[in-house]
């Protein structure tokens, strides 16, 4: 016999959460949410219930000792999932506050199996399931009382044709002693994770049998909308992410270039930026990365292709108004060309980053994108991404260049004319395109030079030019054939350039040292 | 539905108790509904804030209605206290019909309003129609 049974999958109505899941909470499987106290279990168990009850699906909620329900229904109501209309409707509380205080284990199933019975639930859940454990430990053989009672519950409340969550505070040693663990067919583990002054959320799908779920922590965030998760990214063997992330199916053309809005800057890299790479945009401060990186964005609108530009520098304002380029990004942001996005800093992840990037890549359309910079990301990220960042920021190049996304992230670096660095991050083999600015002293200036370090499967200039900024944003000059030593800092007119002073000897050079990162 | 403020409160918990104690009332008869009108909101509120919230809320309205009715103060000795609702029915069943009445009334009216406060309007007004589905007839709520 080859048929097998079908397991329905249930929207949670928490975003990000089927995903993690592995494509939706399984019905009538029978499952704990488990984790410390704030993790935020009580919020995703109700906001988890609102979503699957209606017109042909209720839910009993039995409120135990934990959380008063007074308090609970006070604080849950702040939420926009909770729906007033649905109290004493769809959704009921049974209160057991006396039953676990007054009775036995038994007894305490007799009565959840009672109420079941008499209104057919689609969905049942038990807040604080610790209480009833706690309520075991009185007994003489406790522990294995707790597991026969657990196993009764699951099976009549499965067989009955609920959904069931149990929630619980837990600490992760109680994981492998503890026969709710066990019995349950789903564990959704919630834990705060502090790192110095900073806190972040993450869920872990420790167990949901019948599915795959994407394995790891992935953070999560509570609003006054409730959970949202951030589903981690993996990147698959070929570079392709895996289902976290809804990738777009286009597929940029083999040949396709993309403007960088300078036409000189587009001939040195081959006739632009082929479409889906990662361009890092490297050079010391004030250099003009961020002018570059808004031009190409800008170019982008001109050519509807639509960009988006992540801040973690400059306020969006000072983008929208910005006008040293002669780019009006109000309007541009008006017109729906343009997104901007600027989050809350210092307490982000990669995934929540990446989960807004590719939200506003899906609301624009967009093929260009641009990140300002790579280290106020970094510094935007909770300490406790930081330490992964490389590897973050591989899986996030990775998924958005394999949307299409052709992308321009700007890093900058302390200029040094004794090395030669792309990346303070060590992530310069990560992207596609290197894009090189420097400071040179010339005839008694400090000036700019723009080079192309490298474009991967493509030919391009190897030129060092001469660049300024304009009103107009990126003008660029002559090509310095003339002159050597240009990346030392201090530059001469090489022997056959010189007219009239054949006999002038080089003078010794500091030397240099190619140190790709 | 209106807003669930003092005087709708007030208006719901004088028809539960006109519905209770019937046509002749004296303060006893008063006292007794008041009973009934307890324990049919106290079912009702029970699953879903708990015993032990209805018994601290009625603690509280205790505790506050005795600054407008004084006399509503314990007044029994320890060993014969049988919760918040009892005494304020011991008190009630003491004074003159008007006036327990009038009390009673107050009673409800900050027992339900601190439900509203706490649980807010639509749960209250939810519970309120379970627990006294034949005082609204009257009310304006």
């Amino acid at each position: 016999m080859t048929d097998r049974v079908a397991i329905r999958r249930l929207p949670t109505g928490v975003p990000g959460l089927d995903q993690i899941l592995g494509g939706g909470l399984p019905e009538f499987s029978f499952n704990l949410v488990a984790g410390t106290p704030g993790a935020g279990k009580t919020t995703l168990a109700q906001q988890i219930m609102f979503a699957l009850t209606g017109p042909d699906r209720s839910a009993l909620y039995f409120t135990v000792v934990g959380e008063p329900p007074i308090k609970m229904l006070r604080y849950q109501q702040q939420f926009t999932f909770f729906d007033i209309a649905r109290v004493n409707e769809s959704v009921r509380y049974v209160n057991l506050s006396q039953d676990i205080v007054n009775g036995t284990l038994e007894r305490l199933l007799e009565r959840i199996v009672q109420e079941v019975e008499a209104t057919s639930p689609g969905v049942v859940i038990v807040d604080s399931f610790r209480t009833v454990a706690q309520a075991a430990g009185r007994a003489q053989n406790g522990d294995l009382e707790l597991q026969h009672f657990v196993q009764q519950l699951a099976v009549r409340l499965t067989s009955w044709e609920a959904t069931t969550f149990l929630v619980g505070e837990y600490q992760p040693s109680e994981v492998e002693q503890n026969p709710v663990f066990t019995v349950a067919d789903g564990v959704l583990w919630l834990l705060q994770s502090l790192d110095r002054n900073s806190m972040v959320r993450k869920m872990q799908i420790m167990k949901m049998r019948g599915q795959a779920p994407i394995p790891g922590l992935h953070t999560f965030r509570i609003t006054d909308d409730g959970v949202q998760v951030f589903p981690r990214v993996i990147v698959g063997p070929e570079g392709k992410s895996q289902p976290a992330v809804d990738v777009a199916t286009r597929t940029p053309q083999p040949r396709e270039r993309l403007s960088t809005g300078v036409k000189e800057l587009d001939d040195m890299l081959g006739g632009g930026i082929p479409a889906g790479y990662s361009v890092l945009l490297a050079g010391p401060s004030g250099s003009g990365k961020s002018v570059l990186a808004t031009q190409f964005i800008s170019e982008g609108a001109h050519r509807d292709e639509p960009g988006v530009i992540a801040v973690f520098e400059k306020r969006p304002t000072q983008y929208a108004q910005d006008d040293s380029s002669g780019l009006r990004y109000e309007r541009l942001v008006r017109e729906g060309k343009v997104g901007i996005i600027h989050t809350r800093p210092l307490d982000l992840s990669i995934d929540e980053m990446l989960h807004e990037i590719v939200n506003a890549i899906h609301r624009l359309k967009a093929r260009r994108l641009m990140i300002d910079s790579l280290s106020g990301f970094e510094l935007a990220l909770a300490p406790t991404f930081r330490e992964d960042f490389r590897e973050s920021l591989y899986r996030m190049v990775a998924v958005l260049t394999g949307m299409g996304i052709t992308m321009m992230m700007t890093a900058e670096l302390e200029d040094s004319y004794l090395d030669l660095r792309f990346s303070p991050h060590g992530t310069a083999f990560l992207t596609d395109a290197i894009i090189m600015q420097r400071y040179i002293e010339l005839k008694g200036q400090l000036q700019r030079v723009m080079a192309v370090v490298k474009v991967r499967g493509s030919a391009h200039s190897k030129d060092l030019r001469a660049f300024d900024i304009g009103e107009q944003g990126i003008v660029m000059g002559a090509t310095l054939g003339e002159y050597e030593g240009l990346l030392t800092g201090s530059p001469e007119l090489i022997p056959s350039a010189l007219s009239d002073t054949d006999d002038e000897r080089p003078r010794r050079r500091r030397g240099l040292r190619p140190t790709r990162r | 539905m209106t807003a669930l403020e003092h005087q709708a409160l007030r208006q719901l918990a004088l028809n539960a108790l006109a519905r209770r104690a019937g046509s002749a009332a004296g303060a006893a008869d008063l006292a007794a509904a008041a009973q009934r009108a307890y324990d049919d909101l106290a079912r009702a509120s029970a699953p879903l804030i708990g015993q032990v919230g209805v018994d601290a809320l009625t603690g509280r309205t205790l505790y506050l209605a005795q600054q407008k009715y004084p006399w509503l103060a314990r007044t029994r000795e320890p060993d014969q206290w049988k919760g918040a609702f009892a005494q304020i029915v011991f008190c009630l069943e003491r004074q003159d019909p008007d006036v327990a009445t009038e009390a009673a009334g107050a009673v409800f009216t900050t027992f339900t309003g601190l439900l509203v406060t706490f649980i807010g309007e639509p749960l209250t007004a939810s519970l309120l129609r379970k627990a006294w589905p034949d005082a609204f007839s009257d009310a304006s709520i």
